[in-house]
């Protein structure tokens, strides 16, 4: 399925977990050996999940490339939870007619959900995105992970705008099973009857003491570097970041192919580098700012809501349909413009305190401001469902925001900060969406503060 | 109009603090002490009834208002006529009210309403909470449900860390110290030491205030008060049975009362809670209207709502003690002490901080010690030559407000 007028890669973004455990630490933990090569890894911190992960390198995505929210022609989600993960996206972009593709499963999977979204990109008429992620937060207690998946699963998410006229083109997609599947890619590749002779680079997401055995395969054929070694494994995530890491260092004119295979399976994708494309490699991501942690944190953190999410709920409750009622507000900040005294309110709210008047206009917030107070909830002071948040991490921080547009809003703080460390008042935070709990098993989203750097 | 005076005639509580008994049986403690103030009056031991003060109240109590927020739930719907019937005074007018922490304030208020607007000559005001019976978490759950649930609260804040957003705040914007806060807490201490009623008993030092384990930065251990099982209860009488009772009455000279957006985000301001000053004007405006001439420098003793040490700071500020921003300074100078002599005394019964803070009793209990302290029966912790005081009680973040004003004799 090779065209020469095929879409392509247009920009890509990634975000890894938000906490950094090494390897060494966790492995002791977990009472096993950490695979060979790999230092440390990157894990979803406790309000971190798939939907999270996936929102932020999507929602710069879209910043970077000038799509609106309601802009997207078609989504792709490919991740264990690719449906409960795409459902959220679309509340986000507030979208609902958005026509998605979920892709539930691995690095394969993912791949094929890829090379299907490139394919599909040709005749789309607007923007296509394609989001995969991993996370190692649970909050489903039917869910358990063996000791060696927790040991090598990372946590990321990339998100790629394809469509038509695109930096970085398609140009064929092969899958092979069976044993000799990766001999029969490297045919293809090398000699077979596509012309492959200048074939530059090729990627794949392989953890560190698996490379040089599938670099010997590929008749020592080079793999472009890949931060496997600072990543971890990132399941459906792993593929498209190893592709990114790779186009980010690319140049004009190389042929690159991104290489997916398993014990049954390879498939391979390849490209035609036009010119080197708009994208935030992993690399570069690992830049971010993060949270160094324990072995025995990292463990707590990732199982923190799922001891918790069954159980019944214990704080100031809010029925679920009140709360998604809210979630224009909670994760768009839809509020209002009074029509009266055009004073902007957030919260949303039934009648204007300034002027009493009832008449508004949607009003969509930014998200900027700065801390106008700070509290840190310790030990023994979180409500209930909160609970397990604050044993993630020790404490919590609450800020008041005062958003650039004038209203205030108490929000958590997350990220570096989410323990409340560091915060003072007048720091510059923007609202992003995170997890707030778990209840009756089902994830409650709503925005948080994340400081930031001016 | 000039509204009809009425006055506080009898008093009681309950021991503060982790008791085990029930709210009827808090409801019946605080009842005897009521009892027994009542039965050496004169025009109350007048006939020859088993129980004379018992009589009196079947004879004139025509309503009776119970402030409660039913924290733990032990008797959430219709708890004011079980304790009235553990009186013995089944089959008066009450009810429950609630404002949260200030749910006994407004019995007061309405209390104070019923008698002056003349429906009846004598009505009750109490206020009893159970806070012990239950678990910690079952706890957190009821400190956590008088805030704004949706937004405030789904941003993982609670009680004490909003009292330390505004703390922060106050920090912020005029350089308030921990010391000064904690100048709070020891002052409160050292009054609690001398009130037999109080939970806490003992005096703490700075020091102690200081280092003790935080909370929500920036409010320590030591700097919020404490989870409180008690009852409290006053008569307010019409100004003819007044008369009949005491010979000096303790009038309720003002009465005011506001309400405020719930969330604290909803607020223009976080340093001061408006409804504190909305509150005290208006119980000066009643005043003046029912014929006192009072201003704020005229009180000698105030029992303030120190939930938090920053909560006493704020009441401090907003009802005039000294200007916005300088409760700090003001507190620390000891100016508030009881035997301070260039300023009122602040929460000579310990306060919430020390006395303790059985939500719906509180502003019921600042009451008890006003009449206490007015009609010169407050022993060790006596403010001397009381005349004028006023309770000030606060609901959630400061939601709602309940202001009163009180003179001893005529002025």
């Amino acid at each position: 399925m090779t065209d020469a007028n095929s879409a392509g890669v247009i920009a890509g973004g990634f975000r890894a977990g938000g906490l950094r455990v090494e390897a060494k630490a966790l492995a002791r933990v977990l009472g096993i050996q950490p695979p060979r090569g790999l230092q440390e890894k990157r894990v979803t911190d406790a309000d971190e999940t798939e939907a999270t992960l996936a929102w932020d390198a999507l929602s710069d995505l879209l910043a970077q490339s000038g799509v609106a929210p309601k802009g997207l022609a078609k989504l792709f989600v490919a991740s264990q939870d690719a449906a409960g993960t795409a459902a959220v996206l679309v509340d986000v972009l507030g979208d609902d007619s958005l026509d998605v593709v979920t892709a539930p499963g691995d690095a394969q999977s993912s791949a094929s959900a890829l090379a299907t979204a490139l394919h599909q990109a040709q005749t789309s008429e607007g923007p296509v995105a394609f989001v995969a992620v991993q996370a190692t937060t649970r909050y489903d207690p039917s869910v358990t992970v063996e000791a060696a998946a927790m040991m090598e699963d990372g946590a990321g998410a990339v998100a790629l705008l394809v469509g038509a006229d695109a930096a970085v083109q398609s140009t064929g997609h092969k899958n092979s099973h069976g044993k000799r599947a990766l001999a029969q890619v490297r045919k293809e590749l090398n000699g077979g009857a596509e012309d492959a002779a200048g074939l530059s680079q090729v990627a794949a997401a392989v953890l560190p003491e698996k490379r040089r055995g599938l670099e010997r395969s590929l008749g020592n054929l080079p793999l472009a570097p890949y931060s496997a070694d600072r990543l971890g494994a990132l399941g459906a995530a792993g593929p498209p970041a190893a592709l990114l890491q790779m186009l980010a260092q690319s140049k004009p004119g190389q042929q690159v192919a991104l290489l997916v295979p398993d014990a049954e399976r390879v498939q391979a994708l390849t490209f035609q580098v036009q010119e080197v494309p708009r994208v935030r490699s992993p690399e570069a991501a690992l830049q971010d700012p993060s949270v160094q942690v324990t072995g025995e944190t990292a463990l707590h953190v990732a199982r923190t809501w799922q001891e918790n999410a069954h159980a019944e709920p214990r704080g100031a409750y809010v029925p679920y349909p009140i709360f998604a009622g809210q979630n224009p507000a909670r994760l768009r900040l839809s509020g209002q413009k009074c029509l009266g005294c055009s004073r902007l309110l957030f919260p949303p709210r039934e009648r204007c305190p300034g002027c009493a008047g009832a008449d508004f206009e949607s009003h969509r917030f930014k998200g900027e401001g700065s801390v106008y107070s700070v509290t840190k909830i310790g030990t023994g002071g979180a409500p209930g469902e909160f609970a397990p948040l604050q044993s993630a991490r020790g404490a919590y921080g609450v800020a008041v925001v005062e958003l650039a547009e004038g209203p205030r809003v108490a929000a958590m703080l997350t990220g570096p900060a989410l323990d409340g460390s560091g915060v003072k008042i007048g720091d510059p935070v923007r609202l992003v969406m995170r997890l707030l709990y778990v209840q009756e098993g089902r994830p409650r989203y709503s925005f948080k503060a994340l400081p930031f750097a001016p | 109009m000039t509204a009809r005076r009425v006055a506080l005639v009898g008093a009681g509580m309950s021991r503060f603090g982790v008791g085990g008994k029930s709210a009827a049986g808090l409801f019946a403690e605080s009842f005897e002490e009521l009892r027994s103030g009542l039965a050496g009056m004169p025009g109350v031991s007048d006939g020859d009834d088993a129980d004379p003060a018992v009589a009196f109240l079947r004879a004139h109590l025509g309503e009776a208002f119970v402030g409660s927020l039913s924290f733990g739930g032990a008797q959430l719907g219709n708890p004011a006529a079980l304790f009235l019937e553990h009186v013995g005074l089944a089959g008066v007018s009450a009810r429950r009210v609630e404002n949260a922490c200030a749910s006994g304030g407004f019995a007061l208020r309405d209390a104070v309403n019923a008698v002056a607007s003349g429906k009846t000559e004598l009505a009750l005001a109490a206020g009893v909470e159970v806070m012990n019976d239950v678990p910690d978490r079952h706890k957190r759950y009821w400190l956590g449900v008088s805030g704004d649930t949706e937004w405030e609260r789904t941003a993982g804040l609670t009680f004490p860390g909003v009292y330390a957003l505004m703390a922060a705040r106050h920090m912020h914007e005029y350089g308030t110290t921990k010391e000064q806060l904690a100048a709070v807490a020891v002052k409160n201490h050292a009054n609690g030491a001398l009130n037999p009623k109080a939970q806490f008993q003992k005096e703490v030092d700075e020091k102690r205030v200081v280092s003790a384990p935080a909370v929500c930065d920036p409010l320590g251990l030591f700097d919020c008060c404490s989870t409180t099982d008690g009852a409290a209860m006053v008569l307010v009488a019409s100004e003819k049975l007044a008369g009949d009772l005491m010979q000096e009455p303790v009038w309720v000279a003002g009465s005011g009362a506001s309400t405020d957006a719930l969330a604290i985000h909803d607020r223009e301001r976080l340093t001061e809670i408006p409804a504190t000053a909305r509150a005290k004007e208006a119980a000066l405006q009643d005043a003046e209207r029912g014929g006192f001439s009072l201003g704020i420098e005229d009180v000698d003793l105030a029992e303030v709502h120190d939930c938090f040490t920053i909560a006493e700071l704020m009441a401090v500020e907003g009802l005039g003690f000294c200007g916005l921003g300088e409760g700090g300074a003001f507190t620390k100078s000891g100016a508030t002490r009881r035997d301070s002599g260039n300023g009122p005394a602040v929460n000579p019964s310990g306060g919430l901080k020390a006395k303790g803070h059985p939500l719906g009793a509180t502003g019921v209990a600042q009451a008890v010690e006003v009449y206490r302290q007015l009609t010169g029966q407050a022993d060790k912790r006596q403010v001397r030559d009381a005349r004028v005081a006023l309770t000030h009680n606060v609901g959630g973040s400061g939601a709602t407000c309940a202001v009163h004003l009180f003179q001893r004799g005529d002025a």
